[in-house]
């Protein structure tokens, strides 16, 4: 690519980056970090659990738009993919714990998505819950990736992203990287009217010390290519898990906090359009399960 | 061309999404808990009293301190630790100004599991003008982190001489502040 090209796709990246994970643009591992820091192991994972679950979705997305693997030979295609889990108005809100005394025992208060903490009420007495971080409909995610093949009808996909540590913003150091295999299973029919294939994938993502995300994906798909045309879809069981680091503030709770949350996605359909314009390839799809996810992109192929 | 003009469309979503993404001047709600315990001294004394002077501001994060938007005050608790077999008549002054006192002479262990405002304990009676001195202190906070609260106790024990080691009767104010992160 040319280096304009270079500079919007880091930009592009950034700017994914700094939506799930940066507040006012530089600071937002530290804002995250101080709104965190309240929790303590038990309560946190209320508050951030959309997080596991929209992230564990936009990490599986967007890793393939063709089931097309030719038999062997040379192709290389790069891509660049957005994705975006949409955020539900039942991930903005979850049942926190009051202190010890409240009734009822438990409120409904903002997540990490949510708008306001709520404040209850009690003999006269109020305990607030924090208001929540994230104001989107999406949650985003940007990734390069780049395809590999062929050798007895299967490719490799690589995805990696790094962005170095930012002292003077206190924007943490972030890392993905995921990496898929597949092989091609309509290369034993000949007359099968379809392309199909089945992959595997893993992924992880980190951002400092604070955050890590690890998920793999197994999944089965097709396609079927009409002139520039191509419709592709598939099915795919996914896991994830996010885990969470950090030393909580308050002096009423144990401060070292280490814990994992799996995200709600497991089950994903996917159905897609894509038009194949020589060298280059546009497409985007739709994915269904717990949680709601499109992505799109560009690519070059070769 | 058309590569760049689909990269600038895509960067646009991003930016624009990521450029709202954050609730301006969100609130964290961050515990603030002012307790002290004193240790009631071991021998043929059975009244004790202590007081001690808590700066609020390191009873929390540091970061916290610059954009304090509100503070609130959620319980009042009392609790002993130790073990005695007899029983205690206790009085908790926030700034000199009477707080809490227990309605009797209670046993002792009666106030292992924390007596509270919340609970609405009949062991206890919480006066209007400590609670208020609370108010007046939590509000002073929001602007000077310097503000300070002195808590101090007095009372006697009875039923159990000479008192055993171990003993201390903690007096609990458990607050919040909500601090904005800007």
């Amino acid at each position: 690519m040319k280096p304009s090209h270079n500079r919007l796709l880091r930009t592009i990246l950034l700017c994914a980056m700094v939506c799930v994970f940066v507040a006012n643009g530089a600071t937002a591992q530290t804002d995250l970090e101080k709104a965190l820091q309240q929790y303590s192991a038990q309560t946190v994972s209320g508050y951030i659990q959309p997080v596991a679950d929209l992230f564990g979705a936009d990490m599986h997305a967007g890793y393939y738009h063709n089931a097309w693997i030719p038999k062997s030979g040379f192709h290389l295609d790069f891509d660049i993919i957005v994705m975006g889990s949409i955020v539900q108005d039942a991930q903005k809100f979850y049942n926190a714990q009051a202190p010890a005394g409240f009734d009822p025992a438990t409120f409904k208060t903002a997540t990490i998505f949510g708008g306001k903490g709520t404040v209850i009420s009690f003999r006269g007495l109020e305990y607030k819950g924090s208001d929540g971080i994230f104001n989107t409909s999406i949650f985003p995610l940007a990734v390069p990736q780049l395809r590999i093949g062929s050798l007895y009808g299967s490719d490799l996909t690589f995805r990696f992203v790094r962005i170095p540590e930012i002292t003077d913003n206190k924007l943490p150091a972030i890392t993905l990287w995921g990496l898929g295999v597949r092989h091609s299973i309509s290369q034993y029919f000949s007359k099968s009217p379809v392309d199909v294939a089945v992959g595997g994938y893993f992924n992880s993502f980190t951002v400092g010390d604070l955050m890590d995300f690890k998920g793999f994906a197994v999944n089965a798909q097709a396609s079927k290519t009409l002139s520039i045309l191509i419709l592709y879809g598939g099915i795919a069981y996914e896991s994830s898990t996010m885990g969470l680091q950090y030393t909580s503030t308050d002096p009423l709770l144990p401060p070292a906090v280490d814990i994992e949350m799996d995200g709600a996605n497991n089950v994903r359909f996917t159905v897609g359009a894509g038009l194949s314009l020589g060298i280059l390839k546009i497409f985007a799809d739709a994915n269904f399960g717990s949680i709601t996810n499109f992505s799109g992109g560009i690519g070059f192929g070769w | 061309m058309k590569t760049k003009v689909f990269l600038v469309f895509l960067l646009g979503i991003l930016a624009t999404t990521g450029s709202t993404c954050i609730n301006e001047g969100f609130l964290v709600a961050v515990n603030l808990p002012i307790e002290q315990c004193f240790t009631i001294n071991a021998g043929p004394n059975l009244g004790f009293s202590g007081s001690i002077v808590i700066k609020l501001a390191d009873e929390i994060d540091a970061s916290y301190l610059d954009d304090i938007k509100s503070a609130r005050f959620y319980d009042i608790r009392i609790r002993t630790t130790g073990t005695y077999n007899g029983t205690v008549n206790v009085e908790g002054k926030i700034d000199g100004v009477s707080l809490v006192k227990t309605t009797a002479a209670w046993p002792w262990s009666d106030f292992a599991t924390p007596q509270s405002l919340l609970g609405s304990s009949t062991k206890l009676t919480f006066d209007s003008l400590g609670v208020k001195q609370i108010v007046t202190k939590l509000n002073q906070f929001k602007t000077d982190p310097n503000t300070t609260m002195t808590l101090s106790t007095n009372g006697t024990l009875a039923g159990q001489s000479p008192v055993p080691g171990g003993l201390g009767i903690c007096l609990e104010i458990l607050a919040q502040v909500d601090a904005e992160v800007e």
